[in-house]
């Protein structure tokens, strides 16, 4: 039987693009997971505030900026004028003070850019994790180490899920640790 | 001829009508020659114009993208410089005061990051005890209505407050110098500090007169009050002292009254938990009330009737020698007995003995009361009933003076007449909407536009706006300063907790501009300072000194009321010339027009209110619009059917309005709850039902809502009512009690439950289940709901769309069945239409252990937790619908449209709306499936402050939306694992019984049957 | 004339060259959008600092 055009592309043509488009997502969709979980991702901010000066250096306890953190759900960036307590007379000739100073002068709002956010459906509560004796690296890295703040650890429903049913790998440091809720309404309301 | 046109030829030269050669060659070319001449397309750029608009398509497209990060998440932003109260994340409560009705309530605002989200009753105020309706849930998104007015306005056009304030001070102060009277129509004024602030007015402005009124009044009641004792204070029922209750078409379950007070009173009497105590409940009353739906005892009489039923009791009883009548007031009432009574009004005689014979028995234990619709004679008589009973030491006479009574028509009606011939300089609508609410024939708004300054002072623009000159917007009483008393023991008092979100005032702010003189005086706190000054000369001084002025006023703002030493009243004697000046009783019409207040209206205030609009009437169950009520005789006799537009017409005025066949109701009479009908509304109010205040005429000869000699008539057409519950055909003999069949409602009476604790439980077989049952072994979560106390008033749903950003779905998709609300109040009948019997049950997601609906979600976006709750992730949810087919309590709501947008001009896709939302439920988006949560946001609420106060988690820390705003403390949550809670034992106790119990669906919303104290024990 | 050829070459072409532009288009960032909006929340909120709260 003669072959024709048809057949040939229903046989060969139409099977191979589609597998070459199906590999081509997977492979994406793999080999970019790392960064499409923002692992990694470290913006410039308005201000180059940096942590491992502030934190680490300084050793200015993470809550006296982060006040909301062991009160409520949201952690809280701290306002303009926690900054101002002590940059009202600390090195306020050095440039970026110099920036600062202008927001809270002019009433502007600072912008810094968000870093670590997860998507509307999930309610997540900080006061329940820090209250429970949870330190800020467990899931936001060595800050004290860092210049500028980037993401290290993904914030994917797995990786919370990991540490809430294996509590006592993940955080060595506690001596009672229960397993955390893994019923849906603990986070998704 | 003419007709070959398309034959004609046409030519533009002489050359060519002669068809010169030269001319037909150059018409074959589109250019003539020499013309492209420079024009070499070979030479032409080798970009096509097709290539170049793709080329720079393209590079848009590619520089757009690389403009960004993918990653980006946005910004984050905090406060520039934080106020110290507000913490991003943490919920601040503040007390204050609810003006939404004059029951003056205290409540509880929570707000988050500065913009009030819910209110709540406040705890601590004595009176309504941290509780508050249905009304005051809704007020909270009053405050971020779109069509609150912004600015001021002078003649529709926006100017400053100063340029405004200049000119109303110079038109004051010449309406003063010429003798032209400024009239000043408000609601009766409750804060003693803007009284003063009004006195102070009136001394500058001398030619100020005040008119009060209210849509809602109470003005028979306090007419009756002043003739009997002498002041202006309506003594107040105290329901929980009394074992006896008698209603005369008093709605005070409803909206008479304050109705919270006596819902938390009167339930206090119908308990069967705690210890057997009941008292007995008998309503006489032409139209179904709420409170008639909570009966004992049940009579039907027309509403014009009621004062010879009253003289009738009297009569009996003193020939029954009970009571003693003094012999000139004995023969007024003489004439009047039971069988006159049955033979012209065909009340049941055998209920009415049994009234007669309670109300023997209970001498000085009884409550009669009246509905502040009836006369002001039957009001006096009822007083004197209460007198000659002893009964008048279970009413409270606390209340304050009013001093002064309401307005009449007739002092309008000279209003109107001073108006027309000039005498009145200016007029001042203290948040008051006359053109709306007072009878046509008074002629208010032709009146008005001949006034040379008309100021109307509101929130939203209205009907009285309208025709304003000037139209002054003013703050919403969440933010605004006040003290209120009501009663003479508690000041209430009334702080802001946002700042004016517009360019408004608080009303007592713009009065204190006119009495400076100075338009430039204000400053936004001026009132604040104002206020503060009267409170300490008044209440600081009289007080007891024990701290310093301002930690007194902190203690009082923090607590939202103040305490005063004041001695109790003593009643005054009663005046019998009350009793003899009352004229007899007229002849009856055969049909009489009822007008009653609209349970959620507020007599037209909260037309914009969607939540209202859309929250159930507790009777009908209709929403959105209002109706008459005719009841089955009268529909029967006129062939009427449910939705049959009629058209009303008495007092020479004509109303077409939409039917429905009530049973219950009264004969003779047409029922319509007024409220509804405003034309100047915002976009939510519009077409909402008709204006009964245009049946209303000025001259009655008895009150002001029974209307006699009225006709109606069928249209033909028919307008249809948006219902939330169908109404069972009574007839039908397969549905007739089917609630009773399945044993949805069940039901008993107080004797057969004495004798008899288990009756309940007598047919009950055992239900074995087939699956292995769940080990709960924490808290686990269950809800009790006391049907006893249940008053189907409404509060729990509305708190429930407060605190669950519920979507308002308007008319035309509660038609389709599509009402969005989590919890819903069945209302069942039983009986027959003529006199049926009322049952109502809150239905809300039971969280069953075995639910039907988790089995069957294809995705699995609903399940079980280990705390008991059935759990609905919303982002998993792909639309099935499978999980509401299969519930057979149908609670499940689905979302077929993103109800934000759903409205023309999408309504609430507006930046100002989204504001009242509670950050910490989700606003659900179209295609998902959403119910009853438990409040899990309080749960978890709670147990966060359990993990910071390191203990475990309590179950009675926990107290869901529906719980907090029942007045009746009718639900009851808590944990079920925990043998000690009350929820225990009403999951225990005899009369606990579920829904559908046979389908072994485990509910975890135990009902405690309704028990009806009736003499015998039959139902 | 076209072959059947150069009309399947043609239709592919089309296919592929309008599935790249509405991919690319698809990617204009929100952010474009987002700022443009952000200037329009003009309601501003604030508490009255002469108000005394409730500690719950």
């Amino acid at each position: 039987m003669k072959k024709t055009v048809l057949d040939y592309t229903l046989k060969i043509r139409l099977p191979l693009t589609l597998f070459v488009i199906a590999a081509a997502f997977v492979i994406t969709f793999y080999a970019s997971r790392a960064e499409r979980d923002s692992v990694g991702y470290t913006p410039d901010q308005p201000i180059a505030f940096s942590h491992k000066l502030h934190a680490g250096q300084m050793a200015i306890d993470c809550q006296y900026c982060h006040i909301g953190v062991s009160k409520g759900r949201q952690a809280t960036i701290p306002s303009v004028n926690i900054c101002m307590n002590c940059h009202a007379v600390a090195r306020k000739d050095k440039p970026e003070i110099i920036k600062l100073t202008k927001y809270y002068e002019e009433g502007k709002p600072l912008p810094w850019k968000r870093i670590h956010k997860i998507p509307d459906y999930a309610y997540f509560n900080h006061s329940v994790h820090v209250n429970k004796g949870i330190d800020c690296a467990s899931c936001h890295g060595d800050l004290k180490e860092m210049e500028k703040v980037g993401q290290v650890k993904a914030f994917t429903m797995t990786a919370c899920l990991d540490c809430h049913r294996k509590p006592h790998e993940n955080l060595p440091y506690l001596q009672k640790v229960n397993n955390g809720p893994e019923n849906c309404f603990a986070c998704h309301r | 001829m003419d007709s070959n046109s398309n034959n004609k030829k046409f030519w533009k030269s002489l050359s060519e009508y002669n068809n010169e050669p030269e001319i037909l060659k150059n018409k074959r070319n589109e250019f003539s020659e020499g013309v492209t001449d420079d024009f070499e397309p070979s030479e032409l750029n080798g970009i096509s114009r097709r290539k170049f608009i793709a080329l720079m398509g393209a590079a848009t497209a590619l520089t757009a993208t690389a403009c960004s990060d993918y990653r980006d998440k946005g910004e984050i932003v905090p406060y520039n410089k934080r106020p110290e109260e507000i913490l991003p994340g943490t919920a601040n409560y503040y007390a204050s005061t609810c003006t939404g009705c004059e029951s003056l309530c205290g409540i509880l605002v929570k707000t988050r990051e500065g913009r009030p989200i819910k209110i709540d009753g406040n705890p601590d105020h004595p009176v309504n005890k941290g509780k508050i309706c249905a009304k005051g849930q809704a007020e909270v998104t009053y405050l971020y209505d779109p069509s609150r007015l912004k600015d001021p306005l002078f003649n529709k056009r926006k100017v400053s407050w100063e340029q405004i304030n200049n000119q109303l001070i110079s038109e004051f102060n010449k309406a003063n110098e010429e003798g032209l009277e400024i009239a000043l129509i408000s609601e009766h004024i409750f804060s003693p500090t803007f009284k003063k602030l009004l006195e102070e007015f009136k001394t500058k402005y001398p030619t100020t007169r005040e008119y009060y009124y209210s849509a809602t009044d109470n003005g028979n009641k306090l007419n009756a009050a002043f003739k009997s004792y002498g002041n202006y204070s309506i003594p107040t029922p105290r329901y929980d002292k009394a074992n006896l209750v008698v209603a005369l078409d008093d709605d005070f379950l409803g909206v008479d009254g304050n109705s919270i007070e006596n819902t938390k009173n009167y339930s206090m009497k119908r308990d069967a938990i705690d210890r057997v105590n009941f008292n007995r409940l008998y309503v006489i009353e032409g139209r179904m009330s709420l409170t008639g739906m909570m009966s004992d005892y049940r009579l039907r009489l027309r509403p014009d009737a009621q004062l010879e039923l009253v003289w009738t009791l009297i009569n009996e009883l003193k020939n029954n020698g009970i009571i003693n009548v003094p012999s000139e007031l004995s023969s007024k009432v003489s004439d009047y007995t039971v069988t006159k009574l049955v033979s012209n009004y065909k009340i049941n005689e055998k209920k009415l003995r049994s009234l007669l014979s309670d109300l023997s028995i209970n001498k000085g234990k009884t409550i009669i009361t009246a509905g502040k619709n009836l006369s002001e004679s039957v009001h006096v008589s009822v007083n004197y009933l209460n007198e000659l009973l002893d009964n008048t030491g279970n009413f409270d006479f606390n209340n304050f003076d009013l001093g002064s009574p309401y307005s009449s028509y007739k002092d309008f009606e000279n209003l109107v007449s001073r108006m027309e011939s000039e005498k009145v300089g200016v007029v001042i609508n203290l948040d008051v909407n006359p053109v709306f609410n007072l009878p046509s024939d008074i002629g208010f708004e032709k009146g008005y536009s001949k006034v040379k300054t008309t100021v109307a002072l509101s929130l939203e623009n209205n009907e009285t706006g309208e025709k304003s000159k000037y139209l002054l917007p003013i703050n919403h009483f969440l933010e605004s300063w006040g003290d209120y008393k009501n009663k003479t023991y508690v000041m209430s008092l009334q702080q802001p907790v946002i700042n004016s979100l517009f360019n408004t005032r608080q009303k007592e702010s713009i009065f204190l501009t006119w009495v400076t003189g100075e338009a430039k005086s204000y400053d936004v706190n001026s009132y604040h300072k104002y206020l503060l000054d009267n409170f300490n000369t008044t209440i600081y001084n009289n007080s007891s000194k024990k701290t310093d002025s301002n930690s007194f006023w902190y203690g009082s703002l923090h607590d939202g009321i103040v305490e005063l030493n004041t001695k109790p009243n003593s009643k005054s004697a009663f005046n019998n010339s009350a009793i003899s000046s009352i004229p007899n009783p007229a002849s009856k019409s055969k049909f009489s027009v009822y007008l009653t207040e609209g349970y959620f209206l507020g007599g037209g205030k909260y037309a914009n209110n969607g939540w209202l609009q859309e929250t159930p009437h507790p009777v009908t169950k209709i929403t959105w619009d209002n109706y008459v009520s005719v009841s089955p005789a009268t529909a029967k006799q006129l062939g009427i059917e449910k939705d049959d537009l009629l058209e009303i017409s008495v007092n020479k005025k004509k109303l077409k309005i939409a039917a429905v066949i009530q049973p219950g109701l009264a004969d003779e009479i047409l029922h319509i709850e007024f409220g509804n009908g405003r034309k100047v509304v915002g976009d939510v109010g519009l077409e909402t039902g008709v204006n009964a205040f245009e049946l209303i005429s000025k001259n009655n000869s008895e009150t002001n809502f029974i209307l006699p000699n009225a006709e109606l008539t069928k249209t033909g057409d028919t307008y249809k009512l948006a219902s939330t519950q169908e109404h069972h055909s009574l007839d039908d003999t397969f549905v007739k009690d089917f609630h009773k069949v399945r044993k949805i409602i069940q039901e008993g009476t107080v004797n057969e439950y004495k004798k008899h604790p288990h009756f309940l439980h007598d047919e009950k077989h055992e239900i074995f289940s087939i699956t292995d049952e769940h080990k709960y072994t924490e808290v686990k979560w269950a809800m009790a709901i006391d049907l006893n106390k249940c008053t189907s008033c409404g509060g729990c749903v509305t708190a429930c769309n407060v605190e669950n950003n519920i979507p308002v779905v308007g008319k035309d998709q509660v038609l389709h069945g599509r009402e969005m609300q989590w919890m819903r109040i069945d209302r069942y009948y039983s009986g027959t239409p003529e006199d049926p019997e009322i049952s109502n049950q809150p239905m809300l997601c039971q969280h069953c252990d075995n639910a039907p609906c988790e089995n069957v979600c294809p995705v699995n976006a609903t399940n079980h937790s280990p705390d008991g709750l059935n759990q609905m992730a919303y982002n998993r949810c792909v639309g099935t619908r499978y999980c509401s087919n299969n519930c057979p309590f149908k609670v499940r709501r689905f979302n077929f449209f993103n109800f934000r947008d759903h409205f023309a001009d999408s309504y609430y896709e507006n930046d100002l709306t989204p504001l009242g939302n509670n950050p910490e439920v989700t606003v659900r988006s179209r295609g998902v499936m959403e119910k009853c949560t438990f409040c899990i946001q309080k749960i978890m609420d709670a147990r966060q402050v359990a993990i910071k106060e390191e203990r475990p988690l309590n179950g009675n820390d926990v107290v869901t939306a529906c719980q907090q705003a029942c007045p009746a403390e009718a639900i009851v949550f808590g944990d079920s694992n925990d043998p000690e809670s009350r929820i225990s034992k009403y999951r225990n106790h005899n009369l606990a019984y579920h829904v559908l119990e046979t389908l072994n669906v485990k509910p975890n919303v135990t009902y405690i049957a309704k028990l009806r104290n009736t003499h015998s024990e039959e139902v | 004339m076209k072959t059947n050829r150069l009309n399947r070459k043609i239709f592919f072409d089309k296919i592929i060259k309008s599935s790249i532009g509405l991919g690319l288009i698809s990617l204009i960032p929100t952010n474009f959008l987002k700022a443009i909006n952000r200037e329009s929340k003009k309601i501003k909120v604030s508490p009255n600092p002469l108000a005394v709260k409730r500690n719950k």
